[in-house]
């Protein structure tokens, strides 16, 4: 899952690994990309999936601040 | 990049872990199996919402235009977020590859007949540069604020979230909703058997 952060006043993005053993909350934290530029606009979402190669992809660019997408 | 975030040795660029570039608020993510792509939906500015093929070292545009190497885009803008294929045989074979996309119009509209607050099916066509038929699947039409959100199909059906929640008949407000869209099995049974039916009234000499 993708998540945001403030880092000394900066907006940045990170992907955890993450598990649960009831559905309801995080038992775990595994921090794999941190320190993504990302903004406060509405379009930091960033999409997560892993490909028929097994590798992991994840959408970034935010259209509000073209500097950091 | 890896399951570990590091980057794989044949990633487009040695030492960058973009794959592809050019994309704009690119929402959502769906793999389609049939040929084995990554597909995005991606806002645009003022004009020109879209769904991309991913393909590696490619270039999609922006900034500038949402359309380059794009299979569809809407002109006016719909906020395409979540998309998926149907592709595990939740839905009947009719349906197989057909692309899901849930557009969510504008932040936080009330009622219906608005922007987007929709799922749409589309049909690509074979080598994935345009559709070949769209049409609305679910559409809203209460009063509340609700807009289809997430989206992916799972067990037994296509899910979806919305946002901002309905508002009942009662007049009461509810938080977002998980929805799930299942075949109606004795319905589709029967159509079938109608089918069946004029194929064999046509079949008599």
């Amino acid at each position: 899952m993708s998540l945001l952060y403030e880092d000394n006043g900066e907006i940045k993005g990170k992907m955890v690994r993450t598990n649960r053993l009831d559905g309801l909350k995080m038992d775990s934290m595994e921090v794999i990309l941190n320190g993504i530029p990302s903004t406060t606009r509405a379009h930091q979402v960033q999409a997560v999936s892993i490909g028929f190669d097994g590798k992991l992809y994840l959408n970034v660019a935010d259209g509000g601040e073209w500097e950091k997408a | 990049m890896e399951l570990d975030g590091s980057i794989p040795w044949d990633n487009p660029n040695p030492g960058s872990l973009v794959y592809a570039k050019g994309f704009r608020n690119p929402f959502g993510a769906a793999w389609r199996k049939s040929d084995l792509s990554l597909y995005i939906a991606g806002n645009g500015p003022d004009v020109d919402d879209r769904i991309a093929k991913v393909r590696p070292y490619e270039n999609y545009g922006c900034p500038g235009t949402m359309r380059h190497n794009s299979v569809f885009w809407w002109h006016h803008t719909q906020a395409p977020t979540a998309l998926d294929f149907m592709q595990d045989e939740q839905f009947p074979p009719d349906f197989n590859d057909d692309l899901f996309v849930a557009l969510f119009g504008e932040a936080y509209e009330e009622g219906m007949g608005v922007k987007g607050k929709r799922i749409v099916k589309m049909r690509l066509n074979a080598d994935a540069t345009a559709v070949k038929s769209y049409n609305d699947f679910i559409a809203y039409v209460g009063s509340g604020p609700a807009s289809p959100c997430g989206l992916k199909f799972g067990p037994n059906g296509l899910y979806f979230t919305d946002m901002h929640g309905d508002i009942t008949e009662s007049g009461d407000r509810t938080g977002g909703n998980v929805f799930r869209v299942r075949p109606d099995k004795e319905r589709i049974g029967k159509m079938r058997r109608k089918i069946t039916r004029y194929v064999e009234i046509w079949s008599e000499p």
